[in-house]
């Protein structure tokens, strides 16, 4: 429910649906689920991107394929222990993903600095967690300069290309 | 020795900020005890039976004499006055209060030094030969590429919620004296046909109460393979090993579910899907560090002063027996590698006071060029000792008790802290290790038995390595009563072998007559030049298991 986009809360612009209808109108941004993903694609005259919402990973077959026409993907955290999602958003960013990477699951603050690792740009927490707000402004900018490469995000300093750019900088 | 930089300090810095918030938000009620758990243990933290235990890393380890003095004043500032070196080059400090936790992790980052991933569900302490860079039988130092490691684990993004640990172990010696083939993922550094260095990787190793020896996944990558390489087994892993039973939840149960090629068609798939250009860095950062790691100026300076190699107490036989147990081969001539082994009659197997690491730290900076390693036998090195200071090294332990010369000996026990401070132990690891070192205390004795590795894990969690010894005990519970089991035959080295099991469980007093009756036989049977373990090698453990009569009481 509470929405956190970028570190902060924010405003849903994506409707869930829970089937792709027979009657398609235009219903603006929706997320379908994974299941309903092959009958959505198939609806050549859909006019605008799709959001997909993968309850747990891995992926799901062909997802990779229809990247392009998708302007959203939700990666489901079933628990605080399980980092699955990690490694999905990580894989979509290296797949070339370019759209609204959401996180989904009963996350803490503290795990800011691992969505952002792997490319996540929003969190959609349950009921009542909007009260640490503040906790996940904070823990969002955490660690701007890191020893990885953060796949798809121009937000983090990679210390390697820092100390070696600077080298090459000084020699040059 | 690496040195960190202004980007080490910068992000050790912010780590300490980010869990001095996190334990003040936790005593606030702003953090669950169900989610501060994984963050204080991804910061080295547990809570044990009397109070919290802080492990710190001793990344590949190696450690400077100023960072040993600066434990000794963290154990006395922060602890009762001592620390226990564990068998993964970690030192752990054992009566801590949560509120002072983050000005201790202050202290330690004024020394360069922290307690990341040290403990949860992410990849741990690297861990090295101790003999990394002096052994004489080495082809590449394996500690440039622990502390490139080191940092690509640090805070790893993906790779913090794995399903369980994850532990890495690296070489590049001849022989295997980091227990590779009982890690997660182990790297070898192999000599390619062209002479270039190549990383041979193995993978599914481990102990605890499925032990496993390690399977051969790939015999030698590039450089510039290398790291999407280990991204691609970890995310293999991270994706499909177990996570409903934290009992089958390593990789080793994964590989051995999906079989070792399946396993390596999994990461040969991620590894062709990882972008390589985020790596193109690695080659050049690699050879930053090694200039770090070249052996340091004050060796050369120090042999191109001696010619002698001037022993002045030859003739005293417990000095003469120190050099031929605990006075190992350098690669340099004029120098030579000591162990300490912290296993002194009456301690507890890898504890430190405050005092003996000052003094080690002092000696350290004397005699070993500012440079010492920890174990994973739970001893202390000085590598780079010069020959000519030999004798007087050895008068300077002897007078403080650390001259012991029983390494690799039935004294020489491994131990991890056992019930007496373990939240999960069975039973007591510490007064058994006594009760041995006590037992094999006449040197004469031990060196006539010769290399014989005894290790005591209180619980099947096995962090004493019992599957890898030559005589295991684990510790059990019956009835609220300790029992021990005995295992006999395995081994950590190139000839890795997981110790087969001896009868039941018994009381401490029986395992001690049965360690007798073993060591016994072994005596009367051994042939010349043969150690223990060839012994039981040759003659199988059945024929221990009969000379073996105080199990069948």
């Amino acid at each position: 429910m509470p929405l956190i986009v970028e570190g902060r809360l924010g405003a849903d612009s994506w409707r869930r649906l829970v089937d792709w209808p027979d009657a398609v109108e235009d219903l603006g941004h929706v997320i379908v689920p994974a299941t309903a993903l092959p009958a959505a694609m198939a609806t050549t005259a859909w006019p605008r991107p799709l959001g997909v919402a993968l309850e747990t990973p891995p992926l799901v077959d062909g997802l990779l394929d229809w990247l392009p026409r998708l302007g959203l993907v939700e990666v489901g955290f079933a628990d605080v222990g399980d980092g699955r999602g990690f490694s999905v958003g990580h894989a979509l960013r290296c797949a070339g993903f370019a759209g609204e990477l959401r996180a989904r699951g009963p996350l803490m603050p503290d795990q800011a600095q691992q969505l952002v690792g792997c490319g996540f740009d929003s969190v959609d927490l349950p009921v009542g967690e909007g009260s640490r707000a503040a906790a996940w402004a904070r823990a969002w900018r955490a660690f701007p300069q890191r020893y990885q490469f953060a796949p798809g995000s121009a937000r983090l300093h990679s210390i390697l290309a820092a100390r070696h750019g600077a080298a090459r900088a000084a020699s040059d | 020795m690496y040195r960190y930089d202004d980007f080490d300090r910068a992000l050790i810095n912010e780590r300490v900020g980010q869990f001095r918030d996190q334990v003040a938000r936790y005593l606030a009620g702003y953090l669950s005890e169900e989610e501060f758990a994984p963050l204080r243990l991804q910061n080295g933290l547990y809570r044990q039976r009397h109070a919290y235990m802080l492990r710190v890393a001793i990344p590949y380890g190696t450690l400077s004499a100023r960072q040993l003095a600066g434990l000794a004043t963290i154990a006395e500032r922060y602890d009762r006055g001592y620390g226990h070196f564990t068998t993964r080059q970690n030192v752990q400090f054992n009566w801590l209060e949560l509120e002072r936790v983050p000005d201790l992790l202050a202290d330690l980052a004024a020394l360069d030094m922290h307690a990341i991933q040290t403990s949860g569900n992410c990849i741990r302490n690297i861990t090295c030969d101790a003999y990394a860079g002096v052994a004489a039988d080495e082809y590449r130092d394996p500690r440039p590429l622990a502390e490139l490691l080191r940092q690509w684990s640090t805070l790893h993004p993906e790779f913090a919620f794995l399903p369980r640990k994850f532990k890495l172990a690296l070489s590049g010696a001849a022989a295997d004296r980091a227990a590779l083939q009982f890690h997660d993922l182990a790297v070898r550094i192999v000599a390619g046909a062209d002479g270039e260095p190549r990383y041979a990787v193995s993978v599914g190793g481990g102990q605890g109460r499925t032990p496993v020896i390690a399977e051969p996944l790939h015999p030698g990558l590039e450089l510039e393979q290398l790291l999407p390489y280990l991204e691609a087994i970890l995310r293999v892993y991270n994706l499909h090993g177990r996570r409903d039973n934290k009992y089958k939840a390593r990789i080793k149960i994964l590989v051995q579910a999906l079989g070792l090629e399946a396993f390596r068609a999994e990461v040969e798939r991620e590894f062709a899907a990882t972008p390589r250009d985020r790596f193109a860095l690695v080659g050049a950062e690699l050879e930053r560090i090694a200039a770090a790691f070249a052996l340091p100026p004050a060796v050369f300076h120090a042999s191109a002063n001696t010619g002698d190699v001037g022993i002045q107490i030859a003739d005293d036989a417990a000095h003469r027996r120190w050099l031929r147990r605990n006075v190992l081969r350098h690669r340099l001539d004029t120098h030579a590698i000591v162990v300490v082994t912290l296993k002194q009659p009456g301690a507890a197997p890898g504890d430190a006071s405050a005092d003996d690491m000052r003094l080690l730290a002092d000696l350290v900076g004397r005699y070993s060029a500012g440079e010492l390693r920890v174990t994973h036998t739970q001893n202390v090195v000085l590598p780079h000792v010069r020959r000519c200071d030999l004798a007087a090294l050895w008068q300077a332990l002897v007078a403080r008790g650390l001259a012991r010369a029983n390494l690799d000996c039935a004294s020489d026990v491994v131990a991890c802290p056992g019930l007496d401070y373990c939240n999960l132990a069975n039973a007591r690891s510490i007064p058994l290790a006594r009760r041995l070192a006590a037992r094999f205390d006449d040197e004469r004795e031990a060196g006539d038995i010769g290399p014989l590795a005894i290790r005591i894990s209180g619980c099947v969690n096995a962090c004493a390595h019992h599957h890898a010894a030559n005589i295991g005990i684990l510790g059990v519970e019956k009835g609220g009563r300790e029992y021990y089991q005995l295992t006999l035959g395995g081994a950590a080295g190139d000839d890795a072998a997981i110790g087969e099991r001896l009868g039941r469980a018994v009381e401490a007093e029986t395992a001690l007559e049965a360690i007798d009756e073993l060591v016994a036989h072994y005596r009367r049977e051994r042939r010349r030049g043969e150690h223990f373990l060839d012994t039981v090698r040759r003659l199988g453990v059945d024929a221990f298991r009969e000379a073996c009569r105080a199990l069948d009481r």
